[in-house]
């Protein structure tokens, strides 16, 4: 496939497109496999997915300047309205589907990079002002704190915290289904 | 829930003051009166600029936020 070539069948296609660049030996690419599939279900006859693979096609990757694996891009129109690299959680593919369907940049996650810096400069100053203060009484609930403050302004980046929340919320949805309607 | 009436310099000079005054009150460099005034103040200043919000401005229905 051409650059040319596939703009014009991108164009053409009737329905929005989100595009995955994925390869076989790519490991995240195969772990968000089954969430695009689903998606893919999810949107049917709103949205098409295509599948590129990485290693038939090099020229044409580079072409759209992708370097790096699973990347997704969607399209609005012809136009490329949202692209992704790397893997994320099925929250945030989502975002590229309605992209794609509204042609409106997607919704970003997590705190703005203002909010960050400043809960990091915050909750470090919290964690330093309770070391100088030996952990004692008063100053081992600063630093509790600040670690708390610290930790709000990466949390959406911490596998860990992103594993546990979504077996949290599964099990939370999962319980409210199983309870009686009254 | 409440809408941010903060403007980005407003809100990183009052988390940088709110770190100064805690490091001065909590740090023991000045005590007495002065000292838990220090820490009250660090810690309003503190909270209002990581939140973005500030009651005071809106009681006042003030805004530093353009918007």
């Amino acid at each position: 496939m051409s650059e040319n070539n596939f703009f014009e069948r991108v164009k053409q296609n009737p329905r929005p497109v989100v595009v995955d660049f994925w390869a076989p030996w790519c490991g995240p690419c195969r772990a968000i496999h089954p969430v695009i599939t689903k998606l893919g279900v999810e949107y049917t006859g709103r949205v098409d997915v295509w599948k590129v693979n990485a290693d038939e096609q090099p020229d044409f990757l580079r072409s759209l300047r992708i370097y790096g694996i699973p990347t997704l891009v969607a399209f609005h129109n012809g136009q490329e309205v949202a692209r992704r690299i790397g893997a994320a959680s099925p929250a945030v593919l989502s975002t590229l589907f309605e992209a794609a369907l509204s042609g409106d940049k997607p919704v970003k996650f997590g705190p703005a990079p203002l909010d960050r810096l400043l809960r990091l400069v915050s909750g470090t100053a919290m964690l330093f002002l309770a070391f100088q203060g030996r952990f004692s009484g008063l100053y081992l609930f600063l630093a509790g704190l600040g670690g708390v403050i610290a930790f709000s302004a990466v949390y959406d980046r911490c596998p860990i915290y992103r594993a546990v929340s979504a077996r949290l919320k599964d099990w939370l949805r999962k319980e409210s289904a199983d309870q009686p309607r009254s | 829930m409440f809408k941010i009436n903060e403007a980005s310099w407003d809100r990183i000079a009052r988390v940088v003051l709110g770190i100064i005054l805690l490091f001065l009150g909590l740090g023991g460099t000045v005590t007495g009166i002065l000292g838990v005034v220090f820490d009250v103040l660090g810690v309003i200043l503190l909270v209002t600029g990581l939140v973005g919000v500030c009651p005071l401005y809106m009681l006042f229905k003030f805004s530093t936020k353009k918007s």
